[in-house]
């Protein structure tokens, strides 16, 4: 037995909510799903957590998601006596009248069981605690409502007193290396609380900054996001994003993979920018608009990966549809319908993405300057082809293609 | 990328028509015809615009009558010398009143006209030889020491008909150098595997008369074989001479490209001893092998044709044999099905056929294994209408996936035709032209008549009972008539009409007028709908008086 709770599951803790770079996130799934069978009530809940996405421990872990399961665990759990299970229960949308009154603790006793752990130390507890204050749930935990005041004021007065405790709680999980706590302290340092706390963004950044030298990967991630986006300053940014992503973070994933393939700060390599972008795509993240385009395009140069027109028509087609104006892949899927390259060949698929070019690109050029001139996917135009043979500039296809066609006295292009 | 082909056959003036006309017309019109010769030519090509029907190599060799032009200035000039020093000879006091130069002159003119007449005379024949015997043309020669063995040579029309079909098929023209895949044809022809060198020549040549400067330009192409022989064209401007550079860089890349009298050329064109020419020659292969690789590892990369579904979901257009025997074999290691599907990107020919895409679902040990292959429906990503599918043994699906993965097809004899039935497939039912349209009842069997719901069945019915049993019919599933014939002795052969009246759906209360009747490949129905009552019965009573039913708006049914 544990100091807080049963060994498997202070390890599991330890796994899952600490040590996120050690890698050791199933392990710590294992110890919870052994624990949760052999009836360990605690285990249920934080098992149930794991199942509830990755928003809830860690993208980097990769736990599957299980909704459904997780509501099952949860109850178990409450009804299992478990006081982090009864509090984790009010987050989850769990909790409700029927299973209230079956629970064999109170919100109340719950609460301080936890908090009692907490004071202790523990870890997960105190952000537990922080999470109470941070949602509100103090209220409804501590049993108070508007008519236990004399009057509005008092009741903003306890509100503000009980929200702002919070931030002592989140910083002690932060500092014992839940990672995790910093979320919710960087959001109310964000955001603050409506007509009670005032936002301190410049805080909330302190809090990223924090964990970033302390080596969480996910703080890491987002004080890169900081440096990058709100302070436009790419050198400092992106070895945070290198860094977090070695230690195995998501979300930096793409940002890494990127830097790999400008060779920004780094020695250009094509194979790691490739690997880290199918590392993003294969990741739980939120989107992968972006990415999927990107190692599209590598499958479809054969750059850092074998090339694969099928895996690159698949990426980039898929990137397009979720995302119809922006034209950054537009040469690769015309030239893939133009060729029937990982997809039917389909002329006139080709001359709609060849269109959308809009920047100088001689291969696009090319292609649509063939098209045209050959009337293939449209209605011939042997000056329009001819336009944009000459816009493609010393492409060698593209001057051979151009001996074709002649200008005749009067000065229209015709075929020789 | 296919493009698309155009040859129209138009009128134009045919060898030696044309230059009849054109002679003609410099009788007729001197010095103003030449501007109607122009216009002729030009109209002539325009009329040939997939390349001279006679060919290329033998337009060229025709081309060669133009030397006759400067043939005939030679000639002319050498009479004249020769005349001159005639009338000096019968004329010998006014030889005395010439002055020294012309004196000079007057003493070379027999030896200078004489040159001047053997040099128009080797160059007229040079020009007609080429021109009326192609066979003994420098041009044809040419093409001869660029075969392995000269003196084996097939004949002339063989040896142009080989350089035209490639400049027909993949030419490149850089005004008079024509560059196909395997020859360059400029004034004379080089096999492309045999260039070693290319190299450019241009100059600028200034001449000063009097108060005037005369500005020519000389743009050249030198070609240098493996043989060291040299082919020299000439053309019209810098521009040509880039893009034939730029062209042969491209189809002879291993050779070396540099200009004239550059050292590149001299090493080439004067390595005399054999230990420079293998020197030479070993430089090239090496360059070759190299490119030879680049090209090979660029085509193992861009021949990724098709792409390969795998069960999964996952696609690559990596298809390798290898995979595909997997996934055949997949089922009977684990028992799992293993239906995967390979698309190619520009749908395969054959049998007749286009198809875009082959399902394969392998079976399991001692299964057969199922194949279907989908026709393509005309229009990229539109599902096609029909298919061919087949059950195959492992050895059968491997030999069609190999010719497949080819882009070969399998006779599709003994495969099952089906056709698109919404997401599914169904049998295709089968055209049999002998038989379009439902045949007439036969005379000469008798009539029974089958009345459902009422269980009233009568041989030799007369038309009224007909008629009466007709008007009665209901909406109901048990509501028809049947006014059938069978051969006497033959049971097996028959002929029917049945009518019933739709009970439900968008034609309720409309009536199915059926014919069946046995024919030798079986049973076929075929059905109608009428409208209404007196189109029934006009159609019956045209059948039970043989008065030739009309069939015309008969469809033929699946059984």
């Amino acid at each position: 037995m544990g100091r807080f709770f049963s060994d498997p599951v202070e390890r599991a803790l330890k796994c899952i909510y600490c040590d996120l770079a050690a890698g050791r996130g199933q392990e710590g799934f294992q110890l919870l799903a052994q624990a949760a069978q052999q009836g360990d009530a605690d285990a249920c809940c934080l098992l149930a957590r794991c199942l509830y996405g990755p928003e809830y421990t860690w993208p980097g872990h990769n736990f599957p998601v299980d909704g459904r399961a997780g509501d099952e665990l949860m109850r178990q759990s409450v009804l299992g006596g478990s006081a982090i299970g009864v509090l984790l229960s009010l987050r989850s949308g769990v909790m409700n009248r029927q299973l209230a009154r079956s629970m064999p603790l109170t919100l109340r006793e719950a609460f301080d069981a936890v908090l009692d752990k907490a004071e202790h130390g523990e870890p997960f507890c105190q952000m537990l605690i922080g999470n109470v204050y941070f949602w509100g749930d103090f209220v409804q935990v501590l049993g108070k409502d508007r008519g236990d005041f004399d009057g509005d004021d008092a009741f903003q007065n306890y509100l503000r007193e009980n929200y702002a405790k919070c931030e002592d709680w989140l910083w002690q999980a932060y500092r014992n290396e839940v990672s995790l706590a910093g979320l919710n302290l960087g959001n109310f340092y964000r955001n603050g609380k409506q007509d009670l706390i005032a936002p301190r963004p410049e805080q909330a950044r302190e809090v990223n900054r924090y964990g970033a030298e302390k080596g969480y990967p996910d703080a890491m991630s987002f004080y890169a996001d900081d440096l990058f986006l709100d302070d436009k300053n790419e050198e400092a940014a992106l070895p945070f994003y290198r860094r977090s992503a070695e230690l195995g973070e998501p979300r930096s994933f793409f940002m890494a993979g990127w830097s790999y393939e400008m060779g920004k700060g780094v020695e250009k390599d094509a194979h790691r920018a490739a690997d880290y972008y199918e590392r993003a795509l294969a990741a739980p993240l939120r989107s992968k608009v972006g990415i999927a385009k990107r190692l599209g395009a590598f499958y479809f140069e054969g750059e850092g990966v074998e090339r694969d027109y099928a895996k690159a028509f698949q990426l980039l087609k898929w990137d397009y549809d979720h995302n119809t104006n922006d034209t950054w892949g537009a040469y690769y899927l015309g030239a893939c319908y133009a060729h029937g390259w990982g997809t039917q060949q389909d002329y006139v698929q080709a001359r709609k993405f060849l269109e959308k070019i809009n920047w100088n690109c001689s291969n696009g050029f090319y292609l649509l300057g063939y098209l045209y001139g050959r009337g293939l996917g449209g209605p011939e135009d042997i000056p329009k082809g001819v336009e944009y043979l000459q816009k493609a500039g010393n492409h060698a296809d593209a001057k051979e293609e151009l001996r074709r066609y002649k200008k005749t006295l009067f000065g229209k292009w015709v075929r020789r | 990328m296919d493009s698309k082909k155009t040859s129209p056959k138009r009128f134009y003036l045919k060898w030696p028509w044309n230059v009849l006309v054109y002679v003609l017309l410099a009788v007729v019109l001197r010095i103003f015809a030449i501007p109607l010769i122009l216009l002729l030519i030009w109209w002539n090509k325009k009329q040939q615009p997939n390349g001279p029907e006679e060919g290329y190599c033998l337009q060229r060799t025709r081309g060669r009558l133009t030397g006759l032009i400067p043939a005939a200035l030679l000639l002319a000039g050498g009479a004249i010398c020769l005349y001159f020093f005639y009338l000096g000879r019968t004329l010998p006091g006014e030889v005395a009143r010439l002055d020294d130069q012309m004196r000079i002159f007057y003493h070379l003119c027999p030896f200078l006209g004489a040159g001047m007449i053997l040099i128009g005379i080797f160059l007229a024949y040079r020009s007609l030889r080429d021109a009326l015997h192609p066979e003994k043309s420098a041009l044809a020669q040419s093409i001869r020491d660029q075969l392995p063995y000269p003196d084996e040579a097939p004949p002339v029309q063989e040896l142009f008909a080989m350089v035209d079909q490639d400049l027909r098929e993949n030419g490149t023209w850089c005004g008079r150098l024509g560059v196909g895949k395997e020859w360059v044809l400029g004034d004379r022809v080089s096999h492309i595997s045999r260039i070693r060198g290319v190299f450019s020549r241009m100059e600028r040549h200034t001449r000063h008369a009097g108060k005037r400067t005369q500005v020519t330009y000389l743009y050249e192409i030198w070609i240098v074989d493996d043989r060291q022989n040299q082919q020299i064209t000439s053309l019209r401007s810098q521009r040509e001479l880039e893009e034939a550079m730029d062209c042969l860089r491209r189809r002879a890349p291993a050779a070396v490209f540099g200009t004239y009298n550059s050292k590149e050329y001299n090493d080439l064109v004067h390595a005399k001893e054999e230990e420079e020419q293998y020197a030479q020659e070993r430089a090239y292969r090496q360059r070759k092998a190299q490119q030879e690789e680049q090209e090979r590892q660029k085509q193992a990369e861009r021949s990724q044709n098709q792409v390969l579904t795998l069960p999964d979901g996952s696609v690559t257009s990596r298809v390798t044999w290898e995979i595909l025997q997997q996934l055949l074999l997949h089922p009977g290691r684990t028992g799992e099905a293993s239906p995967f599907q390979l698309v190619p990107g520009v749908p395969f020919q054959g049998e007749g056929r286009a198809f875009s895409r082959l399902v394969c679902l392998p079976g399991g040990a001692g299964e057969l294994t199922r194949i279907l292959l989908e026709e393509y429906s005309g229009a990229p990503g539109k599902p096609g209408r029909y298919a061919w599918t087949r059950d195959l043994s492992t050895a059968e699906a491997e030999e069609v996936l190999r010719g497949w993965l080819q882009g070969e097809l399998p006779s599709l004899e003994g495969w099952t035709k089906l056709e698109r039935s919404g997401p599914t497939w169904q049998r295709a039912l089968e055209r049999r032209e002998a038989h379009p349209l439902p045949p007439q009842p036969n005379p000469n069997w008798p009539w029974a008549l089958t009345v459902g719901g009422y269980s009233v069945r009568a041989s030799a019915p007369a038309w009224e009972d007909i008629q009466e049993e007709l008007q009665e019919l209901a909406p109901d599933p048990d509501s028809f008539l049947i006014l059938e014939q069978r051969e006497p002795g033959n049971p097996e052969h028959y002929w029917f009409i049945q009518c019933a009246v739709a009970a439900q759906g968008p034609d309720q209360g409309r009536y199915f007028v059926e014919i069946g009747c046995a024919t030798p490949s079986g049973p076929r129905l075929w059905e109608r709908m009428v409208p209404d009552l007196q189109e029934v019965l006009k159609g019956f009573s045209a059948a039970y008086h043989h008065r030739g039913l009309d069939v015309s708006g008969f469809r033929e049914m699946v059984i």
